[in-house]
């Protein structure tokens, strides 16, 4: 049992310096509030002492006295190169303050900078399988996590650091060794007569395994580098050593790291620039399939029809019907929502004892339910926040209070419970260790669902304090300082007013008791009604309302236009792999193009993929 | 005895000659490492090479039961700068005591009560949750929440790279971690420049092969040609790799580039951990300088790694595995950098018989007294729930001696300067304010005065306990005052470290280490 301190004097409001604020500012808040994917708290395992199962917690979640902390979950973007550089403070340090920026252009240019682009981790993997026909994932299983931005995997700011250079060196001999052991090696290089005709076959494989690898032909500097590292491999030793040493450079090189987005000559700063049919290609695949091109999509560059929209369209089209891109889809709709936390996602075994023996249910459905929806249904973003019917296994539908369906759709009518956010992973995902984050559930559909401008505390120098956990009040009320102290309602009013509706449920989604028609916290009715745009707030949406609770508010972003152009955006941040504030006028003309889309497809996910697929500017980059 | 460190920068280890000599003597017939590094170790000095300067960081999770931890009533105290108090006369071995480790030479092979510094009352001003602020145990910077990381880089980094204190080893540094690979604040403790997070290798065999995959004991010829040919292959394949970058390189604008004289930069300790640094330098020898080989870590002593993925129950061995590689490593000199991200044992079964949920059942359970409550006149806790959070505590000093007691036996604890800290102080509250912070070892080239412990000023004044970070009236002292110390003890002058709103915080040496 947790007992509470004994309460400090309720000075919820504290005050600290801004810089060269003459006033100070603080807030009471939820801490990690300002985290842009705000996230579940870990911590806790199943039972106490003699539970046969157990995979315990840690960190995350809320304290005995306070509320609400940051736990685990979605890591934010961190890219490598756009780390935030010192941010002002007066202490010089003999840290290091320097960040970078990425590729600074225009602002308002339409057109996405030229650059390079690091492999992530799972397009390494898919990479290699293309060139060895591996199953190992090496990528996924044991390279650092891929750094995100915006929550998503594709980022062009990650980079290759030490520990991953010494991983890629480790995976390379391991994939060469499993490639000569199974004899795939021999029959990639075939050498009739390797004692006196060894560097030419070599050279043979070079041309042919180098092309597969750089995805487009190598140039004769590259051919002949790498007969220097075929003689290093081979004089002394065999052909064989010869050619296993071409296998582990080529996996380490920047032609196979990195996907160019270059065209093919070096022009000016400011020049437009047309991506290579190949690169064309290989950005259409990578986007689509995390994969290298195939020998059709290879073809069909070849012959110029990647160059022309509708080109680009019948390949995207093709490649969408297969299950390396469906799984793509799948993916990128996790990444949008966060949910993909999930995996990363403990609770405190006090308060929510049924957790991690649901956990795998709730994750499940964080997939099949998105791939029900986008491969046997609407594929709407709508239908993804409105459904009233999930996937769901039978743990999870004794979560959730109904009757798992035997197979196909399980029906939620009876509870009301709809759409995405209202499911086990988003609900879990977005709260603490032992209770629920209206801010950040708040944050989270701010940032990633309606594309509102969230500022974080840490950049604006607000001391976050947290509100008290306190067993006589709702979660509701605790945070009601929030909106009573106009410091804090400038920005707290609109993310609370979101994240209250969804009180209806608790830090892992379950339902909350209903008790005299309302749910109850700690035996005292919650109020779940919301209204959004009043008075105060400062941003208005086309979703602003009344709403009796998450649910009603699911139906309305469901129907919402602005939602589903800030999914068109989310979209061109995911597949562009930038988020910044350099490339917004390339974000804008995207928009744009999809506004041309029928307003029935608009809110259409592969749709919305195929459009930016087909936009001109796809293919159109601005030499820096 | 080795003299205390002159004060000069320790320069780029020179191979004199003589040194040279007596590493060609010994290479053959030694049958320990320690022995070996002893008598390196001491000749080089002697032969006016600057003393090796090591440094290991270590992140204990959930804070501390200050009551078990901090100065007692019983122990004597003085007055010193800064506000501070400090004991030269105190018990770690009273009733309860979580530092008991450091005192146990039954256990632990000697007493290392006198090689220690406890420090009470440093905070982490990280403007963050607890659980998102280790990384700013090294960074003294606070915490970026929207994209969870600080904005600078390390110490360790900062010394080992921007300092190049670890260029003249075959590793540069090493970032190692128990069940979490991830690279949030809250489980990093390395960034590089602007704050860029390392990650840490969280196998004991992959940081192994890290460390000592290109070694070959000098009197194994067998090793020695099979490693001749690697390291010649490796440079191969590493000069290919650089040549294809720099075909890359000039079509691309300056940011761009960036990313590439980034993996340059990688490559480039890729390269000294193949080839060997004095092949690089035209030094003597080749690679590691051990006598023998280390030990490879037995991988099926964990057959699984990650947190929440089945690796609970092998975090003590991964642990383990883990200090005996720095250890190893340091006595090797393949690097002398590293830090260690310690995790919890929080799975049913544990050996310290603690709750499952050691994070929910253990940490949140705590109730301090004022003393583990930043001072806050609170009421006088439960001291139930302390011995609960100190029996973690305990273990976690455990694993801190245990790599006293390793790195003493290799002989290198006097050239290791070893700083352990958790994120927090009081856990059930979050509280990153007096968080505990253990300096150890590093005798040979800091004047820290161990065998002591120190208090640092209260945060608030007795009139007004429940001052917070930001008012008027708030006397923290912030961990970056340690970091700046640290700095100019490995010979680097700043009087900055970390990034804070105000100077103040980050600005000068903390009063009474010396």
């Amino acid at each position: 049992m947790r007992r509470p301190p004994t309460s400090p004097p309720l000075a919820l409001v504290t005050f600290f310096t801004l810089l060269g604020a003459a006033t100070a500012a603080s807030c009471v808040s939820d801490p990690g509030a300002g985290a842009e994917d705000g996230s579940g708290g870990r911590g806790s395992g199943s039972g106490g002492n003699g539970a046969t199962s157990g995979s315990g917690g840690r960190g995350g979640g809320s304290g005995g006295s306070s509320t609400g902390s940051g736990g685990s979950g979605v890591s934010p973007g961190t890219g490598g190169s756009s780390g935030s550089g010192g941010s002002g403070g007066s202490g010089g340090s003999g840290g290091s303050t320097a960040g970078s920026g990425g590729a600074m252009g225009d602002p308002g240019d339409p057109l996405l900078p030229t650059r390079i682009r690091r492999l992530t981790t799972r397009e390494y993997d898919a990479s290699v399988k293309a060139l060895l026909g591996t199953t190992q994932t090496m990528g996924v299983g044991t390279f650092p996590p891929d750094s995100r931005q915006g929550g998503f995997t594709v980022n062009d700011a990650q980079r290759v650091d030490p520990v991953l250079a010494k991983q890629l060196n480790d995976a390379a001999t391991a994939l060469v060794t499993e490639a000569r052991g199974n004899g795939k090696l021999a029959s990639l290089a075939p050498c009739s007569n390797a004692t006196s005709g060894g560097e030419a076959c070599a050279k043979t494989f070079i041309q042919s395994f180098g092309a597969g690898a750089y995805r487009r032909p190598l140039t004769n500097d590259e051919v002949t580098a790498l007969v220097t590292v075929y003689h290093a491999g081979a004089d002394g030793g065999t052909y064989n050593d010869g050619i296993d040493m071409i296998v582990r450079a080529t996996l380490q090189s920047a032609g196979f790291l990195y996907v160019t987005e270059l065209g093919d000559s070096t022009p000016t700063a400011g020049q437009m620039v047309n991506l290579t049919a190949n690169e064309t290609a290989v950005a259409l695949s990578y986007l689509l399939t995390s994969a290298p091109p195939d020998s059709t999509m290879l073809s069909a560059a070849s012959a110029g029809e990647l160059a022309k929209p509708e080109g680009r369209e019948q390949a995207a089209r093709r490649l969408l019907g297969t299950a390396p891109a469906q799984d793509s889809l799948v993916r990128v709709i996790r990444e949008w929502l966060g949910i993909d936390g999930i995996a990363a996602t403990d609770k405190d075994s006090n308060v929510y004892p049924n957790f991690a023996a649901a956990k795998a249910s709730i994750a499940t459905e964080s997939q099949s339910f998105v791939r029900e929806v986008l491969l046997n249904s609407t594929g709407t973003v709508g239908e993804l926040l409105g459904a009233d019917w999930t996937i769901a296994d039978s743990a999870l539908a004794t979560l959730y209070g109904v009757k798992a369906a035997s197979s196909g759709h399980t029906s939620l009518a009876s509870t009301g419970r709809r759409g995405i956010l209202n499911q086990g992973a988003f609900l879990s995902v977005y709260a603490h260790a032992s209770e629920s984050a209206p801010v950040f559930r708040g944050v989270a559909i701010m940032r990633r669902i309606a594309c509102m401008n969230v500022v974080s505390p840490t950049t604006l120098n607000i001391s976050v304090t947290p509100p008290m956990t306190d067993p006589t009040k709702t979660t509701r009320d605790r945070f009601a300082a929030h909106v009573s102290d106009p410091m804090c309602a400038s920005c707290h009013d609109t993310i609370d007013s979101i994240g209250f509706a969804f009180e209806k449920y608790d830090g892992m989604g379950a339902a909350l008791l209903v008790q005299n028609g309302a749910p109850t916290e700690n035996g005292k009715p919650v109020v779940t009604t919301t209204t959004l745009g009043g008075k105060t707030t400062q941003q208005k949406t086309d979703f602003d309302g009344t709403y009796a609770d998450s649910d009603a508010l699911a139906m309305a972003l469901a129907g919402s236009a602005q939602v589903r152009a800030c999914f068109a955006r989310q979209l061109f941040r995911a597949s562009a792999g930038r988020s910044d504030g350099t490339i917004v006028g390339a974000e804008e003309s995207f928009l744009k193009f999809w506004q041309g889309l029928p307003a029935e497809k608009q809110g259409n996910v592969i749709e919305t993929l195929v459009s930016y697929v087909k936009n001109p500017t796809f293919t159109q980059r601005r030499a820096q | 005895m080795k003299s205390a460190a002159s004060g000069r920068p320790p320069a780029r280890p020179v191979r004199s000659p003589a040194r040279r000599a007596l590493l060609r003597g010994v290479g053959t017939g030694l049958a320990s490492v320690p022995f070996f590094k002893v008598l390196e170790n001491s000749y080089a000095e002697a032969a006016g090479d600057a003393p090796i300067a090591r440094f290991v960081t270590l992140y204990h999770p959930h804070g501390i039961a200050a009551e078990l931890w901090g100065m007692q009533s019983a122990d004597t105290a003085s007055a010193v700068s800064g506000g501070a108090t400090e004991s030269t006369n105190f018990s770690l071995t009273f009733s309860g005591s979580t530092l008991q480790p450091f005192d146990d030479s039954g256990t632990y092979g000697k007493s290392w009560k006198s090689k220690i510094l406890v420090i009470e009352g440093l905070d982490l001003m990280s403007n963050a949750n607890g659980h998102d602020s280790a990384g700013t145990i090294l960074t003294g910077s606070r915490i970026d929440a929207a994209g969870s990381k600080p904005l600078n880089s390390s110490l360790d980094q900062f010394l080992a790279v921007e300092k190049k204190l670890g260029a003249a080893t075959a590793v540069t540094s090493i970032a190692l971690g128990v069940g979490t690979d991830d690279t949030k604040s809250g489980s990093t403790l390395s960034y590089g420049m602007g704050g860029a997070a390392l990650p840490k290798i969280i196998d004991p065999v992959q940081a192994f092969n890290t460390l000592f995959g290109n070694f070959a004991a000098p009197n194994d010829s067998a090793a020695q040609a099979a490693l001749a040919r690697q390291q010649k292959q490796g440079k191969s394949i590493l000069d290919f790799i650089r040549g294809d970058i720099g075909r890359l390189r000039p079509r691309l604008a300056a940011a761009e580039k960036q990313k590439l004289d980034q993996h340059l930069d990688a490559l480039g300790d890729l390269e000294k951990q193949i080839v060997g640094v004095s092949s690089m330098t035209g030094g003597g020898g080749g690679g590691a300088t051990c006598a023998t080989m280390p030990t490879k870590p037995d991988a099926s002593k964990f057959p699984k790694l990650k947190a929440y993925n089945g690796g609970e129950p092998y975090f003590d061995a991964i642990t383990d595995a883990h200090l005996a590689l720095i250890a190893q490593a340091f006595a090797c000199d393949i690097t002398r950098f590293a830090t260690l991200f310690m995790a919890d044992l929080s799975y049913a079964g544990n050996p310290l018989n603690l709750p499952t949920d050691n994070h929910g059942s253990v940490a949140h359970v705590y109730s301090g007294s004022p003393m583990g409550s930043d001072g806050h006149p609170v009421g006088a806790g439960d001291p139930a729930t302390w011995a609960l959070l100190g029996k973690f505590n305990k273990y976690a000093y455990g694993k801190v001696a245990s790599l006293m007691k390793q790195l003493d036996a290799f002989g290198v604890l006097d050239s290791s300067l070893i700083y352990a800290s958790s994120d927090m102080g009081n856990p059930a509250l979050h509280s990153t304010r007096n968080v505990p912070t253990i300096l150890a070892g590093g005798s040979s080239f800091t004047k820290f005065r161990m065998g002591r412990r120190l208090r640092v000023q209260a945060d608030c004044p007795s009139s007004s306990p429940w001052c917070a970070p930001g008012d008027a009236n708030f006397t923290g002292v912030s961990n970056n005052h340690l970091l700046v110390a640290i700095a100019k003890a490995f010979g680097v002058d700043v009087t900055t470290f970390g990034t804070q709103p105000t100077s103040d915080l980050t600005t000068g040496v903390l009063a009474g280490l010396t």
